[in-house]
């Protein structure tokens, strides 16, 4: 196990270059979308219109994720954890807004890298919601967790296992409060109300800020217990079938 | 006695036509009488297929959502001609009020279809429709819809074999917890890799993933379609002519009485009750053949 932690070769390294290529596809055909439904529209739909946008903003992380080259190998661990996500989500299923989901997200974001973050964010919102329900917020839920483990993938992955637990407990938190609550809560009130306003938007985060407070304390607290055992597991695994050396070389 | 629900067993193509267009519509045209026919065929459909106690109680789960959109549509909208009152300064309009009612309708109606579209495409089928577009994701949703429920068991079967032995003595329950976490973990991530290299050998990534199941487009599913197709265009029409619409700002006021605009209506009517007109076609047809023993 002490061989793992030694390594250097991150998992999974995204290029910057793909960065900025998805962020680009991003920031063009999402105010194409936005300009189409102030100019078609009138500016009037809204939910429609943002569901649109979290629809395009998911497909293109996803086709790229398609798009790399996965192994068998890497699809498997990426459902497993997945898998996990799901299952612990429904293991809390009690007590509202405590659940280590977002923990176990950003784990595979730091460990797998950015694409695979994302994938495992998206995938988990969706499966969840086969057992949960689906719903109009599916896709707002797919981009939110998806953002969140893209976002750890990029500052993390580079140092994989050997990030110190306090920063990627701050930047649970943060995540948790600030993007997917954010998210989260707009997705609410552009479903509550076809003509939002600011004063509107507002009072949404307000209400909403005891209930992201408590899910960004469970993620902290989640990370902080999670985080070491796990990527000392995943390290095992990368070690003792090898697969460090057949994804690190592409 | 259980009701078979002859929609379901239509291709998923068809199925997802349907539900597509009718969520798409419910969320596209504000419009309180198309809003209505819409919340009340989901609620028939929802009727049919998980019965009364489970429709009802999803409905009235429905309530808050009602009240609470219409209190932020009149707290937070000041647009509108007719003021009801003031609130602190600021004017509370009953158009908004209206706007509230609207978009509530809207919500559950959007909400009682998704309750519908739970029953009818169960997840193979999504996988059947989406599997092309993204492979390796489809492939991903799979393996952890089957690896959730296996994740489960093998958690059971960890803390069994620990009672055993008599590991639960002696250390704290959460210690305990986490020891079995840690197992089942180490466990499923072996098994997936194991399970990947076994795929490997059985030839993936070599072809086009097929499916479980075989879903064949028949003759029905094209006649089906075929009167989806022709009612959702007519209304679509309609829709798209301005002739159902509605206007909440600055004073309310719904158009719905051209000779175009009750077509649509008409239109959107007939769509929406198709899932239940195959239903009931197949209940009338099975009550003959009985009749005739």
């Amino acid at each position: 196990m002490q061989v793992g932690t030694e390594q250097k070769k991150p998992y999974k390294r995204m290029n910057i270059k793909k960065v900025i290529v998805t962020v680009c596809v991003i920031f063009v055909l999402i105010p194409c979308l936005i300009a189409l439904g102030m100019t078609v529209w009138d500016d009037k739909k809204y939910y429609l219109v943002s569901l649109g946008v979290m629809i395009l903003s998911v497909l293109p992380l996803l086709i790229r994720f398609e798009k790399s080259g996965q192994k068998a190998r890497e699809v498997a661990l990426l459902s497993v954890m997945t898998a996990l996500c799901v299952a612990s989500r429904a293991a809390f299923y009690m007590i509202p807004q405590f659940k280590p989901t977002a923990a176990i997200i950003i784990i595979s974001g730091v460990f797998f890298g950015a694409e695979a973050g994302f994938t495992v964010g998206a995938c988990t919102a969706l499966v969840s919601n086969f057992f949960f329900g689906q719903g109009p917020w599916t896709p707002w839920q797919m981009f939110a967790f998806g953002v969140v483990g893209f976002l750890a993938g990029v500052l993390f992955s580079k140092k994989g296992d050997k990030n110190p637990v306090l920063l990627l407990c701050i930047f649970g938190g943060i995540s948790v409060m600030f993007i997917y609550g954010i998210i989260m809560d707009t997705a609410s009130l552009l479903l509550m109300s076809s003509h939002p306003t600011l004063e509107g938007l507002f009072t949404v985060y307000a209400t909403g800020l005891p209930f992201n407070a408590a899910h960004a304390v469970s993620t902290v607290i989640f990370l902080l217990l999670l985080s070491k055992p796990f990527l000392k597991k995943l390290c095992r695994i990368r070690n003792k079938f090898g697969i460090a050396e057949h994804v690190g070389e592409q | 006695m259980e009701r078979r629900d002859k929609f379901s067993s239509l291709h998923p193509l068809t199925q997802m036509l349907c539900f597509s267009y009718v969520l798409i519509m419910s969320m596209f045209v504000m419009h309180p009488v198309m809003l209505f026919i819409s919340l009340a065929s989901a609620c028939i459909y929802a009727l049919y297929l998980s019965g009364t106690k489970k429709m009802l109680s999803l409905l009235f789960a429905m309530i808050p959502v009602i009240i609470l959109t219409v209190a932020v549509n009149m707290l937070f909208n000041h647009r509108g001609e007719s003021i009801l009152f003031y609130l602190s300064g600021k004017p509370v309009t009953r158009e908004a009020m209206y706007f509230g009612f609207t978009s509530s309708l809207m919500l559950i109606a959007v909400l009682m279809w998704f309750s519908c579209y739970n029953a009818v495409m169960t997840s193979e089928k999504q996988m059947y429709l989406f599997g092309k577009l993204l492979p390796s994701f489809s492939l991903m949703l799979t393996m952890t819809l089957r690896l959730v429920p296996d994740f489960i068991r093998k958690i059971n079967e960890i803390s069994n074999a620990q009672k055993g032995f008599g590991a639960e003595k002696g250390s704290s329950k959460l210690k305990n917890g986490m020891s079995i976490l840690s197992t089942a973990v180490t466990c499923a991530l072996e098994g997936a890799v194991i399970r990947a290299d076994s795929m490997k050998s059985r030839g993936y990534g070599c072809e086009r993933r097929t499916q479980y199941t075989r879903f064949v487009f028949k003759s029905e599913d094209k006649t089906v379609s075929a009167l989806l197709l022709l009612f959702g265009a007519v209304c679509a029409y309609s829709v798209i002519k301005g002739a159902v619409y509605c206007e909440f700002y600055p004073t309310f006021s719904v158009n719905g009485t051209s000779a175009l605009s009750i077509t649509g209506i008409f239109a959107f009517i007939l769509f929406c009750n198709i899932p239940m007109t195959l239903n009931f076609s197949e209940d009338i047809k099975w009550q003959v053949i009985k009749s005739r023993i």
